[in-house]
């Protein structure tokens, strides 16, 4: 049997190797040359959210979390059309009331960039690869995020940004539950309206696993992929279910250049998503869904 | 930076992620199955504790032979039962009639989400399906509430099996057949399942995990294999394989939980609950004698029962079900459990432990079990469950395999349950239940288990000491504690020793078993006999003979063998039955080797290989559990029953070998015999039928006997034959026996003894002898010996008495004869009688005294006779004759035709005579002592005579006899013819016309004829003739009248001459004077 917290031989010597790589990474990127390269960023954030448990309805639990990012990011021409930007974040999350939440986490980013000629609509094209890792007040949230994807970047005009992606997005947590695997189509609209404003629009559109926690539901059972006692929700006790959902985002928001690297952000991003899989008639006759409603305050420099 | 390195980096990072493809385990989800503070232990949940361990390792019970055996069994031949629409189909549903609905949460027992849908039919079958459901995710999970959402909707996805109940007469059928409860379970898909997942804790084969707790037996297969058949069938039982004697349940509606739907809570389905408890109770049998005030209405479909069906009673069950409804009468609508059986209420405390433990967690299965016979495993008594208390204290504190169900095994820990229950375990003796700190014991600590605490060994042959039952231990220690000798322990620390002792004696033998910090003791006592007065055999080499001659032949000495009538015979109640019968069914007089595989097979069911001293085998002969029989009394138990006992425990560790042979030379036995013959000599029977084994050969020896015993044994190569022999004591026989492979060996002591003799004779006291012989009579006397003891040698003795006794025989055993002397009479002999056995001598002496059957005398005095006399005149001198003589004749008497024995002698006197013969006329006797003297008479009349003979004996009334004489005139005397003539020469002077002297002349006188003038005309009518005096008769005496002179000479004329007249005349006038 399994003593907890321990894993099979196989992957931790993959995990070990994989800090090997990020510790060889570490050592040729970091050169004097590629140190000059470096740009930091920074933002504290607070949000609050209607449905912290992605809960329908009727089960909904709103809270309020603190946020906080540092980033560093290294670009490195690689050619005259390629360009590779290392990034690496460090950030956390604090929740007011459901502090199982509460997290801090790490993402190492590396996304290797095309652009065909310097022409200033010229999209950029990226393939990029994230690894980031979670540590949740919750167990079995904790664990390790992966995104693998492209994306596409063009200014439309000097006050419009559009910006594309399709991803992949694996996660991996303590519990089967937040074991999770989604694919990602997003696109995003950046309007400047002034110098220092800038309304900005995404949707994004997301298939695979999402997770709700909410009470024992006959209904949410039979459609559940996986479920587990929620820790991060013990009073009264939600279970986590995962589903195989659609999931629609969309944000928008606006940004304030408040000084020449610090802004001041307000968005709000809605979601709706709902199993594919719904529960016969006999046993429910509503759809399962959720909805999310989330508004965020943050600040952002860079330097 | 080259764009190579570059490149480099950028593809490293993506090996890094991608390389997270390695799950991190999900260890998380671990944690939704706490079982915080439930001890583990064994974990054999739903299996019989005696789950019939096979010789792989694998439970018989639990597999899926067992299952289709059971299948097969109670849907035999083409199955109607198959499938659950089918089952529905042959039971009813859907058909209308009294069908109901129930949904409810199962929290107590399984937890599952259970839609129960029950019927009874018009025969009064009952049949229940149950759909379970268990939504078992996180969420879910036994005991949760959305079970019974998910009943409530029949949501198939969490529907994980349906189980099913049928209390009928199938596969049976018509008047008579007996209904009884049998087990199904369905997949969801409604196919009939072999195993079914009670508890999530693996499938286990059916019917186990439903009779577990359903009140059935768990025995093992028949060859076949077949489904056990219980082998106590009775006559109310139903006699079908596969009825193992389990039972409906109560739906205890109190530790259910209920939907909030409408419609399926409590409220909702209380009435449909109680219809179900009704039909349940309807299943119960109703004994004969069961208290009226226990009676009710809702009692009369329960079908009839009497103890000898040895059936389960059921009382307390249906109480429990009748209480909950208020009692007889089922009047409350309202389910309400507060039943505290009588034999719970004594104290406080009994009633506590009874509502704390014995109710939430061991009463549902409990009280279905046991017989009428043996009932007390079903706890209804606080006596009942002190009597299993060392088996709940194994059970629940070391095994950790009691409670059987897992939900309620964890309530149970989670309860202050064992806390009460380990505190009253000590109190009653039966702990510790708890350590030093009070604190309750809790499986998964080792526990040694070195086996039976008494058990026997041979000198200098090694014996297994097996731990192997000690539970959840890592290291094993066997050593010596203390004995007569040093014995060798080999392989002390391993699970299975080895001990060998030479010195006879007790011997004590720990193990002690350790785990991390913990340790465990346990001790017993080997016994080593002296082999020269006790023989053992060597306990590698026991198999199946040696058991059976356990079983059939008491060779332990006890009050009766298992097999003596009432116990494991065929007429009996006992479960199993031990004779030689045809199990198999295939018929034949004899037992063969099938019959006794097939009695193996049912013997591995009271051997529990998971724990061997909890065998059945084991435990009931020494008094636990055995209605009421110790076989073998733990407190007095002897060498010959510790033999016995270990015989069947090594048996059992020898892996139960079928085979062997057992010597069988019937009990010890003490004969008392008679000696007969010459010399005299006694036999006694040897009977080795008793032996087990095929293809026997045999052979007899006398091993010891006393000096003088002659002992021969007359067929030494027989199974019965017999032993002759002449002396009382103790012999020793030994017969071996041999089936060419294994040879046993078995001795028989035979202490014969004798009746000592008791010497008596009769008579004894006053005897009456019958008298014979003479001169000298005598008498016999048979004297016969009523000695007991059956003397041999005998001698009779005269000591003292009257001279002339003499005996037939001095030396006779059965009679002789003493002759005694008629003088003995009265008077005593003291005779001594002495009687000798083989091994006794005694004598009595009697005194008889003599007497008499009678005189045996009897007295003749001669036959009645009539006798015509002529009386004379005894004083006629032919001239002169004297008036004073009396005229008189005789009659001679003869008594010589008497008999007796002995000297007679005679005595004759007259006791009747004519009235007239008294005085002078009065008769006479010659002689009254002569045996024949004369009777002189003087009248004519009837004469009585007597005659008494004696001699000396007491006389009876054959001592006197009588003669009648009818004395008469002879004839001749008539007065015509001769007394008128006789009177002529008188006409010479009594001439006519004559008046001195009459005329005698025959012619009228004066008118008046001679006989007038000479009878009636005479001065008075006596004168001439009187017949009063007929001597003074004047015509024969003449007086001196003057002319009877002497000078004539001739005074009445009658002289010499004359005789003949004179006598004429004189008996003519004896006559009476008739005119004849």
């Amino acid at each position: 049997m399994e003593s907890q917290g321990s894993v099979p031989g196989v992957c931790a010597s993959s995990r070990a190797l994989r800090w090997l790589l990020a510790f060889g990474i570490a050592c040729i990127a970091c050169s004097p040359a590629a140190a000059d390269g470096l740009r930091f960023r920074a933002s504290a954030d607070y949000t609050w959210d209607d449905n912290v448990n992605r809960a329908t309805k009727d089960n909904k639990l709103r809270d309020r979390f603190a946020s906080a990012n540092a980033s560093a990011t290294l670009p490195l021409q690689l050619s005259p059309r390629f360009r590779l930007m290392l990034n690496g974040t460090l950030g956390g999350d604090s929740f007011h009331t459901y502090s199982g939440l509460t997290r801090g986490f790490a993402e190492f980013n590396g996304e290797l960039q095309f652009r065909n000629s310097g022409q200033y609509t010229s999209p950029i094209w990226a393939l990029f690869v994230k690894q980031g890792v979670d540590w949740y007040q919750s167990d079995l949230r904790d664990g390790y995020r992966t995104t693998a994807g492209l994306s596409v970047k063009k200014p439309v005009t000097d006050k419009i940004f559009l910006f594309g992606a399709a991803s992949y997005i694996q996660g991996d947590g303590r519990s089967t539950v937040f074991d999770t695997k989604e694919w990602s189509v997003r696109g995003n609209l950046d309007y400047a309206l002034a110098p220092r404003h800038t309304f900005y629009l995404g949707l994004e559109y997301r298939e695979g696993d999402s997770v709700s926690s909410a009470p024992p539901s006959l209904a949410l059972l039979d459609i559940a992929k996986a479920t587990v006692q929620d820790d991060a929700f013990t009073n009264p006790q939600l279970i986590a279910y995962r589903f195989e959902a659609r999931t629609g985002i969309v944000t928008f928001g606006y940004n304030f250049a408040v000084a020449p690297r610090q802004s001041l952000d307000i968005s709000y991003h809605g979601a709706y998503s709902r199993p594919k899989e719904q529960p016969p008639t006999f046993i429910s006759p509503d759809i399962v869904y959720y909805r999310d409603n989330q508004i965020t305050l943050s600040y952002l420099i860079r330097f | 930076m080259t764009a190579l390195r570059l490149l480099i980096i950028f593809f490293s990072i993506a090996a890094i992620a991608l390389l997270d493809g390695c799950s991190q385990g999900n260890s998380g989800d671990q944690t939704q199955t706490s079982t915080a503070g439930v001890p583990v232990g064994i974990e054999r949940f739903l299996l019989f504790p005696n789950p019939v361990v096979q010789p792989g390792g694998s439970f018989e019970t639990n597999t899926t032979a067992y299952s289709q055996a059971y299948y097969a069994a109670i849907d035999p031949g083409a199955p109607t039962r198959d499938t659950l629409s089918k089952w529905k189909a042959a039971n009813g549903f859907g058909t209308g009639g009294q069908e109901h609905v129930a949904v409810f949460l199962d929290v107590r027992d399984l937890g599952y989400g259970r839609r129960m849908t029950g019927r009874i039919n018009a025969d009064g079958s009952i049949a229940f399906f149950v759909e379970n459901y268990l939504v078992s995710t996180s969420g879910g999970g036994y005991s949760s509430t959305i079970n019974v959402d998910a009943a409530v909707v029949r949501d198939p996805k969490w529907h994980i099996g349906t189980n099913a109940i049928e209390w009928s007469c199938y596969p049976q059928s018509g008047p008579g057949c007996v209904k009884f409860a049998k087990f199904y379970s369905f997949q969801p898909d409604g196919t009939r399942s072999l195993t079914v997942n009670m508890d999530g804790r693996g499938a286990k084969a059916m019917p186990g995990p439903c009779i577990t707790c359903h009140g059935g037996r768990g025995d093992p297969l028949d060859p076949g294999p077949l489904f056990p058949f219980v082998a106590n069938t009775q006559p109310g039982q139903s006699g079908q394989r596969g009825d193992v004697l389990a039972h409906l349940h109560r739906f205890s509606v109190d530790t259910f939980q209920w939907s909030t739907t409408p419609g399926f809570t409590r409220a909702d389905q209380e009435a449909t609950l109680k219809t179900f408890n009704k039909w349940v109770l309807c299943s119960y049998p109703l004994f004969s004698g069961s208290p009226p005030a226990d009676a009710g209405p809702e009692d009369a479909c329960r079908p009839a029962s009497t103890t000898a069906n040895n059936e389960w009673e059921g009382t307390d069950a249906a109480k429990l079900i009748k209480q909950a409804y208020g009692g007889p009468g089922m009047a409350s609508a309202q389910f309400s459990d507060t039943f505290v059986p009588s034999g719970w209420s004594s104290t406080p405390q009994s009633t506590m432990v009874y509502q704390q433990v014995i109710a939430p967690f061991c009463r549902t299965c409990h009280i279905v079990r046991g017989t009428s016979n043996q009932s007390d495993i079903d706890f209804s008594t606080e006596a009942k469950f002190l009597g299993y208390a060392d088996r709940v204290k194994a059970l629940v504190f070391d095994r950790g395999n009691m409670p059987l169900a897992l939900l309620v095994y964890q309530d149970f820990w989670r309860s202050t349950a064992p806390q009460t229950l380990a505190d009253y375990l000590n109190a009653n003796g039966q702990g510790p239940a708890t350590d030093s700190n009070g604190k309750v014991l809790q499986p998964g600590r080792p526990i040694a288990n070195a086996g039976p605490a008494l058990r026997m060994a041979k000198a200098g042959t090694s014996a297994t000491l097996s731990g192997s039952d000690s539970l959840f231990a890592n290291s094993f220690q066997w050593s010596q504690v203390s004995g007569p000798g040093s014995a060798s322990i080999g392989n002390s620390t391993s699970a299975v020793a080895t001990f060998l002792a030479t010195v006879p004696g007790d011997y004590v033998v720990s193990l002690t078993v350790r785990n991390g910090s913990l340790s465990d003791t346990a001790s017993i006592t080997v016994t080593v006999p002296n082999p020269s007065t006790f023989t053992f055999p060597d306990p590698a080499t026991i198999k199946f003979a040696q058991v059976l001659d356990v079983l059939r032949n008491n060779p332990y000495g006890g009050a009766a063998s298992c097999i003596d009538a009432g116990c494991h015979n065929t007429a009996s109640k006992a479960p199993i039955i031990y004779p030689a019968v045809d199990r198999d069914g295939v018929g034949g007089a004899t037992e063969t080797a099938t019959d006794q595989a097939w009695l193996l097979q049912e013997l591995s069911g009271r051997v529990n290989l998971t724990e061997i001293t909890a065998s059945p085998l084991l435990r009931k002969p020494i008094g636990f559990h055995h209605n009421a029989g110790t076989v073998i009394p733990a407190s007095t138990i002897n060498n010959a029953a510790l033999a016995s006992f270990s015989k069947v425990y090594y048996w059992i560790l020898n892996g139960m070998p079928s085979g062997g042979v057992a010597a069988s030379a019937g009990a010890n036995s003490t004969p008392t015999v008679t000696f007969s013959g010459a010399p005299p000599q006694a036999s006694v029977a040897l009977d080795a039928s008793g032996s087990i084994g095929n293809g026997l050969t045999y052979s007899w020896s006398v091993v010891s006997q006393p000096a003088g015993g002659n002992a021969n044994i007359a067929s030494p190569g027989s199974a019965s034959t017999s032993m002759t022999f002449q002396n009382v004591g103790v012999y020793v026989v030994q017969v071996q026996v041999s089936n060419g492979t294994d040879t046993d060996t078995a001795q028989r002591t035979i202490t014969v003894q004798e009746t000592p003799v008791v010497a008596s004779f009769t008579p004894s006291g006053n005897f009456a002898v019958t008298f014979s012989g003479s001169p000298t009579a005598t008498g016999p006397i048979t004297l016969t010996n009523t000695s007991t003891g059956n003397p041999t040698t005998c001698a009779w003795a005269i000591l003292s008495g009257p001279s002339g006794a003499s005996l037939s025989s001095t030396t006779s055993c059965t009679t002789t004869t003493l002759t005694v002397p008629s003088t003995a009479f009265g008077m005593d002999y003291q005779v001594q009688f002495t009687g000798s056995n083989v091994s006794t001598s005694n004598s009595v002496t009697n005194t008889i005294h003599i007497l008499s059957t009678g005189s045996g005398v009897v007295a003749n005095a001669g036959a009645n006779s009539s006798n015509a006399l002529t009386f004379a005149n005894p004083s006629f001198n032919g001239d002169f004759f004297s008036s004073t003589a009396i005229p008189q004749a005789t009659v001679g008497l003869n008594g010589s035709a008497s008999s007796g024995p002995g000297t007679l002698t005679y005595s004759w006197s007259v006791i009747a005579q004519p009235g007239n013969a008294t005085g002078s006329y009065a008769p006479s006797l010659s002689s009254s002592t002569a045996v024949s003297p004369t009777l002189t008479v003087r009248r004519k009349g009837v004469y009585t005579v007597q005659l008494v003979v004696d001699n000396g004996l007491p006389q009876g009334p054959s001592n006197t006899a009588t003669r009648t004489i009818t004395a008469s005139v002879a004839a001749g005397n008539a007065f015509t013819a001769n007394v008128i003539p006789a009177l002529v020469p008188c006409t010479s002077c009594h001439v006519s016309g004559g008046s001195a002297v009459p005329s005698w002349k025959d012619e009228p006188v004066g008118g008046r004829s001679l006989y007038q003038r000479l009878v009636i005309d005479a001065p008075n009518p006596d004168f001439f003739v009187n017949t009063t005096d007929p001597a003074m008769s004047f015509i024969l005496v003449c007086p001196g009248e003057g002319t009877c002179d002497a000078t004539m000479g001739q005074r009445s004329g009658f002289h010499g001459g004359n005789t003949a007249d004179y006598v004429t005349i004189m008996n003519w006038i004896i006559d009476g004077a008739p005119n004849n």
